[in-house]
């Protein structure tokens, strides 16, 4: 971990030429920013290039970053728009639903499971800034005004977002299993 | 079959109950209602497995080079969608200075004259081919030139959409103003 203390000498040494002081800044923040470009691009060489690209950009403007907030949210709508102009650029395919931990999960567990991938599916079916907003509000790493300052939403519009997709999303998934149930 | 709905207030309460957000009087109101309303507790049984699921979300770790990678293009420069400005206005310094010169030879009255019909039936290489008849054509230069003008005004505006005006509003959000 980081003090808030110990990652402005950070930028301070960066900002002064050092640029290994840099990898320290990447190695903490490496899995955040991968995990935002990945809820956005869904496909992970591409969400690792983009971090990665956004990581380079931080550098680059790191000068004019003002300090009044903190690094991280500042880091984190910076990959969050470079990922967004990367879906923009490429049009990224949907992950297959096989990346969403089905092999993380136990025997014991296969009912919840096979829900998590109707509710991976129900997922497609949402809009994007309501599917963001609820993968994102759902880790737990982030807070609720960090998710919304890193896509530049209000609290409480991004509230009703993930009020809504949750919504939707559960009756999408009881719609899917009354579907499954009746051709069972 | 039960078919009483719940209401969207009451299924604000079972979300929030499910983010942990509900204590005390709020916790104890609502297990009364989830004891004696049917609809609510199957509401709850749809919701739950969604945020079982969503709450499985974690940070994910990137490949072991990640930060090799970002410390070895450091140099590089962030790689940006758009052309350089340099390139980007002398490019429209080109453009504006094609359509103000064009604009000074129409107000000077040089296409005044360049204006007629245009009668495609007497070219040499259709005198000799038995082709129907092609209808005159009526040009006129001064009209000619306003549209060239009019196309040379919307690529300037292209340009500096793509050039100046993008990346700093880009710039803009990435800096968070």
């Amino acid at each position: 971990m980081i003090s808030l203390q110990q990652e402005n000498e950070l930028i301070d040494q960066v900002l002064a030429g050092k640029e290994e002081a840099y990898a320290r800044l990447v190695n903490h923040y490496q899995s955040y920013a991968y995990t935002i470009a990945l809820k956005i691009l869904n496909n992970r060489p591409e969400a690792e290039e983009a971090a990665q690209d956004g990581f380079i950009k931080a550098f680059h403007y790191l000068k004019s970053f003002n300090r009044k907030a903190r690094f991280s949210t500042w880091l984190y709508r910076i990959i969050f728009n470079t990922a967004i102009s990367y879906k923009r650029k490429h049009k990224a395919v949907l992950e297959s639903l096989d990346h969403h931990d089905r092999g993380a999960v136990s025997a014991d567990a296969l009912e919840a499971q096979d829900k998590g991938v109707y509710i991976a599916r129900a997922m497609e079916h949402l809009n994007e800034a309501d599917r963001l907003a609820i993968q994102l509000f759902y880790i737990r790493e982030f807070s609720l005004e960090e998710v919304a300052e890193m896509t530049g939403q209000q609290v409480n519009t991004l509230k009703v977002r993930v009020h809504r997709a949750r919504q939707r999303l559960a009756d999408e998934l009881t719609r899917i299993l009354k579907a499954e149930a009746l051709t069972l | 079959m039960n078919m009483e709905k719940i209401t969207d207030a009451q299924e604000i309460t079972l979300q929030r109950y499910l983010d942990g957000e509900l204590e005390g009087p709020a916790l104890q109101q609502l297990k009364q209602e989830l004891s004696s309303s049917l609809a609510m507790q199957r509401r709850l049984e749809e919701l739950r497995p969604v945020h079982d699921f969503l709450s499985r979300n974690s940070l994910q770790a990137p490949s072991a080079t990640f930060v090799d990678k970002v410390m070895r293009n450091l140099s590089r420069g962030a790689a940006s969608p758009y052309p350089s400005p340099k390139n980007g206005l002398m490019l429209l310094a080109g453009v504006m200075v094609a359509s103000g010169m064009l604009a000074a030879l129409l107000t000077a009255g040089t296409f005044d004259q360049v204006s007629g019909l245009l009668s495609l039936n007497q070219m040499d290489v259709l005198k000799n081919v038995q082709a129907p008849e092609i209808p005159s054509v009526n040009i006129n230069g001064k009209l000619v030139m306003k549209i060239l003008i009019g196309v040379n005004l919307v690529l300037a505006f292209i340009v500096l959409d793509r050039t100046v005006l993008r990346p700093f509003f880009q710039r803009r959000a990435m800096m968070g103003h």
